[in-house]
C-alpha cells in the first residue's frame, strides 16, 4: 500500500511542478469562471439592461402621444429605455445597422385616424439583429400597447354592432355615447388571467459566477484527469516504467499507483479551485459538507474512469493529449458547464445525460439552489460512481490486456 | 530569396498537416462546436415544435375556445395529460415546457364578469419566456371578446329590456364579432423586423449565423498560436538556429515562418466558411470580396500575435498554454461565443482591444446584415492596424536561440 500511495504522490508532486498543468488545470479554469461571472451578470439580475431605442413619430396624434408619454415614460419603464427622437427611416435605419440603437419604433402619420376609423393600423418596430433580445423587449412593449388600443376599439365596436339592427335605437344617439364608454371601459381589468406558478421546491437563484464556479470546476477536472492518463504513456516512452520495474514493485502496485495518482491531481485540482472560488469570488457551495464530499469524490472517481478507458483506447501518448482536451470541451458544454441545460433543444439535453458533467453539475446545483442535503444528492452520486465502476472495469482490463 | 521564402512557409504547413493532432484542432473540433453550439442557440424555428399540455376543467365551451386558439398557434405542440399531477410531473420533467390548467368555471365566470385565474405551471428548470407571452396574448384575446359581449349585454339592458333566453344569444354573437378584429390577425398590430439582409427570414446574429464566424475567428487564432507553439520548439531544438548556417538569412526565415503561418490561417479559414456556407446554410456568399477582406486581415492579425506570443514564451508548453488561455478567453470577450449585447457595457468596450470582435462585427455586417464592401472598411482598417504593429514587433524581437 505505501508504494502505491508513493507512486500516486509522486504523480501528484510532478503535477504541482509543471507549468503547462499550473496554467491549463487551474488559471485557464479560474480565468474563465472570472470572465464568464462578469459578462452574464447582467442576464441575472433584475433590471438587466438599457436598452438605447429611436423614435419616429410621424402621427403626432393622440394616440401616438399615449405611446410615448404615458408607456415609454412611465415610472416602470423610463429607467430602462433611452429614448432618442428621429426624423426619417433612413435615419433610423443608420442608426441600427451603426449599432447605435437597438430598436426603433415607428408611428406612421394618420396612425391615430386610422384606428379611430376602425381600419387596420400597425406601428413598425425595427430591430438590430445584433440585438435581438434587446429589440424583442421593445417588440414586446409595443405589443401591449397596441392589444391595448384594439381592447377598446374592439368593446366599443361590438356594442355599435350588437345595438345597430334595433330600429328602436336611435343610431345618433350611440355616437354620443361613444366618448362615455370609452372612460367606462378604460380602467377594465382583464378578466382572464395568466397566473405563473413554478413546479418546485423553493430554488434560489444563484448568481452566474457560482454557476459556472460548478460548470468550469466540473469541467476542468476532465482535463486534468486526462491529462494524467497521458502520463501512463509518458512513462512507457520515457522508459520509467522499465526502471520502476527493476524494483520491488508490483505490476499490480504500480498500475493501481498510476491509477490513483490520476484521482489525487483531479482531486486536488478541485480542492484548489473550490477554495479560490470560495474565498476570492466568494462563491457559495451550499450548506451541506458531507454532500459537497461526496459529489466531489464521486465526480472526480467517475472523470478518472472516463480517463482510464480513454487511456485504455487510445494509441498513442500525442491522442490523448490531443483529443484529450476536445473531448473534455464537448463534455463541458453537453453536461450544461456552458449553458444551463434548460436552454438546449430536448435531444441535447438527452445526449448530456450520457455525460458525467450532466450528473455532477445537476449534484452541485441541487446543493447551491436548494441547500439540498447529502441524502438529496445520493442519486447524483450513485450515477456518478455507476459510471466510475464501468468505466474501470472496461479500462483496467483492457490496460492490463496490453500489458504496461 | 523569394524561394527561400516560400521553401519554410511550404515546411510549416507540410509539418502542420502530417500532425493528426493539428488536424482535430484545426479542422474537427472547430466544426464540431460550430455545430453544437449553434444548434443550441438558434431560434426556435417550425422544426422544433414547443411541447405543452392543457388539462380543461372547465364545464362551459370556453375552455375548448382557448384550446382551440392555442392549437392555431404555429411554434407549439400539445401533449396529453392524464390529470393535474401527471401535467405538473411532465413540467418538472421538462418533458413539456409549460402546463396550463383551465379552472372548472371558466365559461361560466367570462358569461358573469368575474375574473378567472389560469394557471400556468413552469419549472425553473426550462426558460418559458416565449411561451408564456404567447399564452398571455391569447388569454388576452379571450379576455378581450368576453369584456366586449358583457359590455355590449350591459348597454342593451339600457336601451331595451332583453330576455334572459336572449341573452346568452346575443353574448354569444357579440363574442363572434368581437374576436374578428383577432382574424386573420389583429387589426392594430406590430409590425416587426429586424434589419438583416432577409426580412422575411428574419435571420438574427445567432444559432449557426454567429456560430459559424464566430468560431471560425476562434480557432483560426489558436490554430496559428500553435503553430507559433511548434515554432518555440524548433527553436529549443535548434533547429531554427540551425537554419542560419544555410545561406539563408534572418529576415528569410522569419518570413518564411510568418508567411507560413498566415497561409495556414488562410487554409483553416476558408475550409471553415465553406462548411458554414453548405452544411450550414450560413450565407457567407453575399460579399466575397468583403469576406476576403476580412478573412486577410484578421490572418494577418493572428500571424503577428501569434509570432510575438512565441517570441516571448520559452517553451512549446507555455506557448501551447496561452495559445488556449489567450484565445479562448479573448474570443468569449470580443463576441465570438454570444451576441455581445448580452455583456455588461463596459465589457462591451473591452471588446474592442480583441482583434476578434473586429472580424466578427465586419462578418456580421456581411453575413446577416447583408452589406457591402464599404461597411467593413474600418474592421479591415483595424484588423490591418493591429497585423502591422504587431508583425514589426516580432520581426524586431525575433529570437533564433534561447
Amino acid at each position: 500500500m505505501r508504494k502505491v500511495l508513493s507512486i500516486a504522490f509522486k504523480d501528484l508532486k510532478l503535477r504541482t511542478r509543471d507549468f503547462y498543468a499550473f496554467i491549463m488545470l487551474l488559471v485557464m479554469p479560474l480565468v474563465l469562471i472570472f470572465f464568464l461571472g462578469i459578462i452574464f451578470k447582467p442576464m441575472w439580475t433584475s433590471k438587466p439592461f438599457i436598452i438605447d431605442v429611436g423614435i419616429i413619430d410621424k402621427d403626432n396624434d393622440e394616440i401616438s402621444k399615449i405611446l410615448i408619454n404615458d408607456v415609454f415614460s412611465s415610472e416602470n419603464l423610463k429607467d430602462m429605455l433611452n429614448l432618442t427622437y428621429l426624423n426619417s427611416d433612413e435615419e433610423a435605419k443608420e442608426e441600427i445597422n451603426s449599432g447605435k440603437l437597438a430598436a426603433v419604433v415607428i408611428l406612421r402619420s394618420g396612425f391615430s385616424d386610422a384606428v379611430i376609423k376602425g381600419e387596420n393600423a400597425s406601428i413598425v418596430v425595427l430591430g438590430d439583429p445584433e440585438q435581438s433580445i434587446k429589440s424583442g423587449v421593445i417588440k414586446n412593449i409595443v405589443d401591449y400597447f397596441t392589444i391595448e388600443v384594439l381592447r377598446r376599439r374592439t368593446i366599443i365596436e361590438t356594442v355599435s354592432d350588437i345595438l345597430a339592427p334595433y330600429s328602436s335605437i336611435n343610431p345618433q344617439e350611440i355616437q354620443r355615447l361613444i366618448p362615455q364608454w370609452l372612460k367606462e371601459i378604460e380602467d377594465k381589468e382583464d378578466i382572464v388571467i395568466v397566473n405563473p406558478t413554478t413546479a418546485s421546491k423553493n430554488i434560489k437563484s444563484i448568481p452566474p459566477m457560482d454557476y459556472y464556479a460548478v460548470g468550469m470546476g466540473v469541467m476542468y477536472l476532465l482535463f486534468a484527469t486526462n491529462a494524467g492518463a497521458e502520463t501512463i504513456f509518458e512513462e512507457r516512452r520515457l522508459k520509467t516504467y522499465d526502471r520502476l520495474k527493476t524494483t520491488p514493485v508490483s505490476d499490480k502496485n504500480l498500475f493501481v499507483g498510476k491509477i490513483l495518482g490520476i484521482f489525487f491531481v483531479a482531486l486536488f485540482q478541485f480542492l484548489l479551485i473550490f477554495l479560490f472560488t470560495t474565498l476570492v469570488y466568494r462563491v457559495n457551495w451550499g450548506s451541506s459538507i458531507t454532500g459537497l464530499i461526496a459529489l466531489a469524490f464521486s465526480s472526480v472517481l467517475a472523470f478518472s474512469g472516463f480517463s482510464t478507458l480513454f487511456a485504455s483506447i487510445a494509441k498513442s501518448e500525442q491522442q490523448i493529449g490531443n483529443l484529450g482536451p476536445a473531448l473534455a470541451m464537448i463534455f463541458g458544454f453537453l453536461g450544461g458547464g456552458m449553458w444551463p441545460v434548460f436552454t438546449f433543444p430536448s435531444w441535447m439535453n438527452l445526449v448530456s445525460r450520457f455525460t458525467p458533467n450532466r450528473w455532477a453539475i445537476d449534484g452541485f446545483l441541487k446543493l447551491m439552489e436548494q441547500n439540498a442535503k447529502f441524502y438529496e444528492v445520493l442519486p447524483q452520486c450513485i450515477v456518478l460512481l455507476a459510471m466510475a465502476g464501468l468505466f474501470f472495469l472496461v479500462g483496467t482490463s483492457r490496460l492490463r490486456k496490453r500489458g504496461t | 530569396m523569394v524561394r527561400k521564402i516560400f521553401a519554410i512557409a511550404k515546411n510549416v504547413l507540410i509539418n502542420t498537416s502530417r500532425d493528426k493532432g493539428a488536424l482535430i484542432w484545426l479542422i474537427i473540433m472547430p466544426i464540431v462546436w460550430t455545430a453544437l453550439i449553434g444548434s443550441m442557440s438558434s431560434p426556435k424555428s417550425g422544426e422544433n415544435l414547443i411541447p405543452i399540455s392543457i388539462m380543461n376543467y372547465d364545464k362551459g365551451a370556453y375552455g375548448d375556445k382557448f384550446e382551440e386558439f392555442l392549437k392555431e398557434e404555429k411554434d407549439i405542440q400539445i401533449m396529453k395529460v392524464s390529470s393535474e399531477d401527471d401535467l405538473v410531473k411532465k413540467v418538472m420533467d421538462t418533458e413539456i415546457f409549460v402546463g396550463l390548467v383551465i379552472p372548472e368555471n371558466f365559461a361560466e365566470n367570462l358569461i358573469n364578469d368575474i375574473p378567472s385565474q389560469v394557471k400556468l405551471v413552469k419549472s425553473e428548470k426550462s426558460s418559458s419566456y416565449f411561451i408564456e407571452e404567447l399564452l398571455k396574448k391569447i388569454a388576452k384575446r379571450i379576455s378581450i371578446d368576453a369584456q366586449a359581449s358583457n359590455f355590449s349585454l350591459e348597454k342593451i339592458g339600457t336601451f331595451i329590456s332583453v330576455t334572459e333566453g336572449a341573452k346568452s344569444e346575443i353574448w354569444e354573437r357579440a363574442f363572434k364579432i368581437a374576436d374578428s378584429s383577432f382574424e386573420p390577425e389583429p387589426s392594430i398590430k406590430v409590425d416587426f423586423k429586424m434589419l438583416s439582409v432577409d426580412e422575411s427570414k428574419q435571420s438574427l446574429v445567432m444559432g449557426m449565423n454567429l456560430s459559424s464566424p464566430g468560431f471560425a475567428v476562434m480557432f483560426v487564432m489558436m490554430g496559428v498560436f500553435f503553430a507559433g507553439a511548434a515554432m518555440v520548439n524548433e527553436r529549443r531544438l535548434g533547429t531554427l538556429a540551425r537554419l542560419l548556417t544555410t545561406p539563408t538569412g534572418k529576415f528569410a526565415i522569419i518570413s518564411g515562418e510568418m508567411l507560413g503561418f498566415f497561409l495556414l490561417a488562410l487554409v483553416q479559414f476558408l475550409i471553415l466558411i465553406l462548411f458554414g456556407q453548405f452544411a450550414l446554410g450560413v450565407n457567407w456568399g453575399s460579399s466575397p470580396i468583403g469576406v476576403m477582406l476580412i478573412v486577410v486581415s484578421f490572418s494577418l492579425a493572428v500571424t503577428g500575435l501569434g509570432t510575438l506570443l512565441a517570441v516571448f514564451v520559452k517553451t512549446s508548453a507555455q506557448a501551447g498554454a496561452f495559445a488556449v488561455l489567450i484565445s479562448m478567453v479573448t474570443s468569449m470577450i470580443g463576441g465570438s461565443w454570444w451576441p455581445i449585447e448580452i455583456a455588461p457595457k463596459f465589457m462591451q468596450s473591452v471588446a474592442k482591444f480583441t482583434p476578434q470582435y473586429w472580424a466578427v462585427n465586419g462578418l456580421t455586417k456581411l453575413i446577416t446584415r447583408g452589406f457591402g464592401i464599404s461597411s467593413i472598411l474600418i474592421n479591415f482598417g483595424i484588423l490591418m492596424g493591429i497585423a502591422i504593429i504587431s508583425l514589426m514587433l516580432s520581426v524586431a524581437l525575433f529570437k533564433f536561440g534561447d
